[in-house]
């Protein structure tokens, strides 16, 4: 062995005489699990250049870039709603009741499933009329289904049941007036009451499509880098950040600090592909946010809008 | 460095080279089809790349499971950053770029979570070849694990990948003179740990 290690030549020769054999076919499995992924994963749109042999743009043109970009995500996070909603792998089990026809100015009830408990556990929706529940599953590796049931315990509505859906849209059909129960096919305690036709005590009255109390966007950490690096959310709202973790095996976690380094959120960090983080709403300005795992790996939360009086 | 020796010839397209070395033809409609979304053009590209992408991935990390991880997370990230992707020509360096760095955030982690050793079984039909022998490839195993990612890189692209040096700058972003040293100084380390491993030292100990 030593004496082909002499010269680079004789490392040339070892090196390609070692390497050319072993496997060069990625399985096939694994190629359709690639296409499969790619079938559900949107292109980015953004302006950032990502290429060979690119000559970087003068600093003004990458700011006006970013500016647009950060309009970009703005204008977008008032969709993100609708365009989230039934993102992600499901996997269809057990009867369901036939999917109603929702108009699109049907009532839309807001409510997430966080440590299997609904929250929050009394809903409100209009009598005689369909209506939309959409929900964030915060518990990503739970299956979960809804199920509507009448005061006699007959189930009036019934999902199909999915796992790692993490925004889930239910057309609901009309329900005449009355208390129903609604809960989780799969974990009948995670449970709530469904007010039909009676008005909600504490908060406003109902009317057709509701602005969403919460809004959502996807974070990816891969190679130790955010993408994108810059998020934006409207003042006031509560909101969820979902971290899509592409570093098999590595944990990571969502931090957000304040321009002045004041902690806005901790939470722990997770090596599981998904993670869901509830932000509390928080006031209009720019915040850091970072992976407490990696704090090199960062991005920017800025949160537009009127704080209001 | 045998530079007189022939390798692999250069893929052109209308007289230029492209993919420079990269052993593909780039179907530029079919790249063009991708970047504005068509997952079937994305797919079709992938179909004549993935294993070539795999074996390289497969090189530099010796884990086959790790190197279907890593081509994995890269090729869906080609996917999303595509749009980004300013000259179709540059398809084949730049997905190998994306592999590339897929592999070295890979390997780090492997790094980091342990000393893994793994090493490539013998395939005698495809594998087995008159110039080394068992014995060998294991130390070549145990010295190439000896070294850095990056330096990985340069060995696979440069001695099974058959990349020039201006393939492999093209592919890793930095300079052709610097792949030229870099790439000397990754032999001069291969060669000292096969030494050492040679004289029995191998445990314990820098190699370069």
């Amino acid at each position: 062995m030593t004496d082909h290690a002499t010269d680079d030549r004789g490392i040339d020769r070892i090196l390609e005489a070692w390497l050319r054999p072993g496997p060069s076919d990625l399985p096939d499995e694994r190629f359709a699990s690639i296409v499969a992924v790619v079938g559900r994963t949107s292109q980015r749109r953004r302006l950032r250049r990502f290429g060979n042999g690119s000559v970087p743009r003068p600093v003004g043109r990458r700011l006006a870039a970013a500016a647009a970009a950060l309009l970009l995500v703005t204008s977008a996070g008032a969709l993100v709603l609708g365009a989230r909603w039934s993102a992600g792998p499901a996997t269809p089990a057990g009867p369901s009741t036939p999917e109603a026809t929702v108009p699109p100015t049907a009532t839309v009830i807001e409510l997430a499933v966080r440590d299997l408990a609904f929250v929050p556990t009394d809903l409100y929706a209009p009598a005689d009329a369909p209506f939309e529940i959409r929900l964030a599953d915060e518990d990503t590796q739970v299956p979960l289904g809804l199920e509507i049931l009448d005061d006699a315990g007959r189930s009036r509505y019934a999902s199909e049941v999915a796992t790692g859906v993490t925004m889930r849209t239910f057309p609901v059909p009309a329900l005449p007036t009355g208390t129903y129960a609604i809960r989780d096919r799969v974990h009948p305690n995670t449970s709530g009451v469904l007010h039909v036709g009676s008005a909600e005590p504490t908060g406003p009255a109902l009317s057709p499509s509701p602005a969403p109390t919460f809004a959502h966007v996807v974070i990816t950490t891969a190679g130790h880098a955010f993408t994108p690096t810059a998020v934006s959310f409207p003042v006031g709202r509560r909101f969820f950040i979902e971290l899509h973790n592409l570093d098999t095996g590595v944990s990571h976690g969502i931090a957000i600090d304040d321009a002045t380094g004041t902690p806005m959120l901790r939470a722990g960090a997770s090596s599981g592909p998904v993670s869901i983080y509830p932000v509390d709403a928080m006031p209009a300005g720019s915040y850091v946010i970072f992976d407490p795992a990696d704090p090199a790996v960062r991005a920017t939360l800025v949160v537009v809008g009127s704080d209001g009086p | 460095m045998n530079t007189a020796r022939p390798r692999r010839p250069i893929v052109s397209v209308h007289g230029v080279p492209l993919g420079a070395g990269m052993g593909q033809c780039v179907d530029l409609q079919l790249v063009e089809a991708a970047r504005n979304g068509d997952r079937e053009a994305y797919a079709e590209l992938l179909r004549g790349r993935a294993g070539r992408l795999y074996a390289i991935a497969q090189r530099i990390l010796r884990d086959p499971e790790r190197a279907e991880d890593a081509v994995q997370d890269a090729l869906v990230l080609a996917w999303r950053d595509l749009p980004a992707l300013r000259d179709p020509a540059r398809f084949d360096a730049w997905l190998h770029r994306v592999v590339v760095h897929a592999c070295l955030a890979e390997a780090r982690r492997t790094r980091r979570m342990t000393a893994r050793l793994v090493e490539l079984p013998v395939d005698i039909a495809v594998g087995r070849d008159d110039y080394l022998d068992v014995v060998e490839r294991e130390a070549l195993d145990r010295a190439f694990l000896r070294l850095a990612p990056e330096q990985r890189v340069l060995l696979v692209l440069r001695h099974y990948a058959g990349l020039e040096t201006a393939a492999i700058a093209e592919v890793l972003g930095v300079p052709h003179g610097t792949v030229r040293s870099r790439l000397h100084h990754a032999h001069r380390v291969m060669r000292a740990a096969l030494e050492a491993d040679a004289r029995g030292a191998f445990a314990g100990g820098t190699s370069a």
